[in-house]
């Protein structure tokens, strides 16, 4: 399912409905900024839970052979290199993991348990080193990456190239940012902000504490039932094939000439 | 509609007729009045989502300390001052609102411009620690140190004055005229009275052979000193119940 930007609701419509079901319009049980926080931690896990954010970042490579993971990626999902800027790629080459490939950003050189200079490895079987480090003609784009501890590990071979492309799976809405909530959101982010709120109130002990407590029940199985619940009903509504992929993709997979 | 003066003149000579020669003035008797109406109030205003009580001050002065005097005042902190007493209720809530105005026209009023919330200066450190709740121009907050409100988020802006609304208490002596409708709550009348004029008779429990009962005659019996009827401690008169009816209803 997609989600127009022109869609996106405000905190303020969310903490209108909040506000009134805790009557707490002057702020006495909580602040406004730690509702608004439920928000942004509602969007955050949604956004785990469905990877439904995905973001194109491209970065600069300048010589660089490790490079930070950009901010609020959680999941890769296409890395390249090429030449040239975003507006002018040329030479594009896709990068491919390599298993525990680890390099010091600087020089050459590299570690990893299958390598070209295995040599009766008991484990590992010998290669051809031409292949590894770029000096053979046919197979000098091995391009490939690790991820090691919030940086990006790439080969030598990426060196050559301007410009990294990490396409990823990001968090909806940084941390100390006013969250922008998309309307297929709107009741789940809602739901998450009482359910928080009431586990706090519950655990403050006070003389209503049995009325927070059979609350916090009642919207935590609002919130957390299966299918019916709102978060699933989120997760269903974010993971839903859009009609048009749907029909195009039964083309596909069917005899388009017949 | 009833005054405080009608009332308490109605209980006044309700106290009189049952002793004639005590020496209880109108004053005393209004004292005894505002102090019932306040209980009452106190206890009503926590229950009640009502307008009633409410007074709001516009036009409060921000204003900073130029010197340090313990106790309360902290020198570079804003702070206002409270324009009148509230009542002491938990986390401060007789203060109902603090706000400034924070449009750029002006056609709302100021109540609904930034609010300030509530926090205390041992729990304020929390805030800090989250991005979305740092104290700031457009999140501000308010803590009361005595007569003061402090506040915390506007170090950085000017602000001249704000806006408070508050629940007061019933003062006759310096706010209202005894001829003034003030006591608009007539459902109130009922517990005022009969509170006072039992506080009345409470006051004026004399032996009863100095009761001006205009006999010579000493008894054993008369000597005796009048003893409180005795009743259950669990026997307590509720203020108010809104699923009660007054009497006067």
């Amino acid at each position: 399912m997609v989600f127009s930007r022109e869609n996106m609701i405000t905190p303020n419509e969310i903490l209108a409905d909040v506000l009134m079901y805790f009557q707490d319009e002057s702020y006495f049980l909580f602040t406004k900024g730690y509702y608004i926080s439920q928000m942004q931690q509602a969007l955050q896990e949604i956004s785990l839970d469905t990877l439904f954010q995905t973001v194109t970042k491209d970065i600069a490579i300048g010589g660089r052979l490790r490079i930070p993971i950009p901010e609020g990626c959680y999941n890769l999902r296409e890395i390249y290199v090429y030449s040239g800027d975003g507006c002018n790629i040329e030479n594009l080459h896709n990068v491919f993991w390599k298993r525990r490939y680890q390099t010091n950003g600087d020089g050459n050189g590299y570690t990893s348990e299958n390598n070209e200079q295995n040599s009766n490895d008991p484990f590992f079987p010998n290669f051809n080193s031409d292949i590894f480090n770029g000096t053979n003609n046919i197979d000098n784009d091995l391009y490939y990456f690790n991820v090691i501890n919030g940086d990006i590990h790439l080969s030598q071979s990426c060196v050559d190239y301007d410009t990294l492309r990490v396409v990823f799976n990001g968090l909806m809405t940084k941390m100390g940012d006013v969250p922008s909530i998309p309307v297929l959101f709107r009741e789940a982010v809602k739901q998450w902000t009482i359910v928080n709120c009431l586990q706090k109130l519950r655990a403050r002990g006070d003389d209503k504490y049995k009325v927070w407590r059979d609350l916090y029940k009642e919207e935590y199985q609002v919130l957390t039932t299966p299918f019916e619940g709102t978060w699933d009903k989120a997760k269903f509504r974010a993971e839903r094939l859009d009609i048009k992929k749907l029909r195009d993709m039964k083309e596909y997979l069917s005899s388009i000439n017949s | 509609m009833a005054t405080l003066r009608m009332l308490s003149g109605d209980i006044h000579k309700n106290l009189k007729q049952m002793s004639d020669d005590a020496d209880i003035s109108f004053a005393q008797v209004v004292f005894w009045v505002s102090f019932f109406v306040n209980k009452y109030r106190y206890t009503k205003a926590q229950q009640v989502d009502s307008g009633a009580y409410l007074s709001i001050f516009t036009e409060i002065p921000v204003s900073l300390f130029a010197v340090n005097s313990n106790p309360n005042e902290v020198v570079d902190r804003k702070y206002s001052e409270l324009p009148v007493a509230i009542y002491d209720w938990d986390k401060d809530r007789a203060i109902k609102y603090i706000t400034y105005s924070a449009f750029d026209d002006v056609c709302y009023p100021n109540f609904t411009g930034v609010t300030f919330m509530r926090t205390t200066p041992s729990t304020s450190k929390r805030l800090f620690m989250s991005p979305y709740e740092i104290p700031s121009p457009k999140n501000p907050y308010w803590y009361r140190v005595g007569n003061y409100l402090y506040f915390l988020g506007l170090e950085c802006i000017d602000i001249s004055s704000i806006e408070i609304g508050l629940i007061t208490p019933f003062d006759p002596f310096s706010n209202c005229d005894l001829l003034d409708d003030e006591m608009a709550d007539m459902e109130m009348f009922e517990y005022v009275e009969r509170s006072v004029l039992d506080l009345g008779r409470f006051v004026m429990m004399l032996p009863s052979d100095q009761l001006n009962d205009a006999t010579d005659i000493v008894t054993n019996q008369d000597s005796e000193v009048t003893k409180q009827k005795i009743v259950s401690v669990n026997q307590e008169t509720p203020l108010y119940d809104p699923n009660v009816a007054s009497p006067q209803q």
